[in-house]
């Protein structure tokens, strides 16, 4: 259990740290959200779940918050990109087509 | 979309919080249980009014099959993802082609769209930038042919057909 715990751990720290690393190498915010999203799945979804393994008596915890952090992490993301796409914040040179209208919300 | 009764959003409401507090509180005694059964008791009885898509049919057999099935595969969708957008930042030239597609859903409920929303960007790599009606509009990473038919089958499809099992 131990060492299935230490290697969910690992994995889920070299994610994160690629998902950093993806952060700084990537041109423009929407790449950015999406090397992001990695560090938020498998990295912290990895770790947390390790960490069930580390503690057995635990591991119905730690499954039900990697449930709750699947369901609401991707709502941050989609929030970020649409509010920068209609603050007009510019795409990247190499983006070959931005078929999303630019439209008016009076919400 | 037929409106479910308000007993039975009630009765939905109940179970999910109960649910919820049983497996927080897993190696459980008689105090907690009584608590947290008044708390989902009383909770449930403001919340019910805004689960309007939900009811007792919600727990037909099919759509909990389903929805256990859908995790696995999502999660392996998700650890597929993870490898190619690593691969992506690792190589030095950074080889991204990265485009907003349009992609049509036949999805028909809030619910599912949410779902199908929030499986796309929970997939590295692919981005859920709005939803309009039919169509999603998706920033993808790395996509050769922006074509709405090559998206709607690379994209969308696969996810609508594990998840057409249930929802509508």
């Amino acid at each position: 259990m131990e060492i299935i715990g230490i290697i969910l751990i690992s994995i889920g720290v070299i994610f994160s740290t690629l998902g950093a690393l993806g952060l700084i190498r990537m041109p423009d915010i929407y790449n950015r959200l999406q090397t992001s999203t990695k560090a938020t799945t498998l990295g912290a979804f990895s770790t947390i779940i390790g960490v069930g393994f580390m503690h057995p008596a635990w591991l119905i915890k730690t499954i039900l918050i990697a449930f709750f952090i699947l369901m609401t992490a991707p709502i941050s993301s989609h929030n970020l990109g649409k509010a920068a796409h209609k603050a007009g914040i510019p795409l990247t040179d190499k983006t070959q087509i931005d078929e999303c209208p630019q439209k008016e919300e009076n919400k | 979309m037929e409106k479910n009764n308000w007993f039975g959003r009630w009765i939905y409401s109940f179970i999910i919080l109960s649910v919820g507090w049983l497996l927080f509180t897993f190696p459980y005694n008689q105090e907690e249980l009584i608590v947290g059964l008044i708390a989902s008791f009383v909770i449930s009885l403001f919340t019910a009014n805004f689960f309007k898509e939900f009811g007792l049919k919600s727990f037909s057999p099919m759509r909990i099959i389903g929805l256990i099935l859908y995790i696995p595969y999502i999660l392996w969708e998700i650890v597929i993802a993870n490898l190619e957008v690593a691969k992506i930042v690792l190589s030095p030239n950074l080889p991204i082609k990265p485009a907003i597609v349009k992609a049509k859903t036949t999805l028909k409920s809030d619910f599912g769209k949410m779902l199908l929303a929030n499986s796309i960007t929970l997939t590295p790599g692919t981005l859920t930038l709005d939803i309009d009606g039919d169509d999603v509009y998706i920033h993808c990473l790395k996509i050769e042919d922006t074509s709405e038919e090559n998206a709607t089958k690379t994209i969308t499809a696969k996810f609508e057909k594990h998840l057409r099992r249930f929802v509508v």
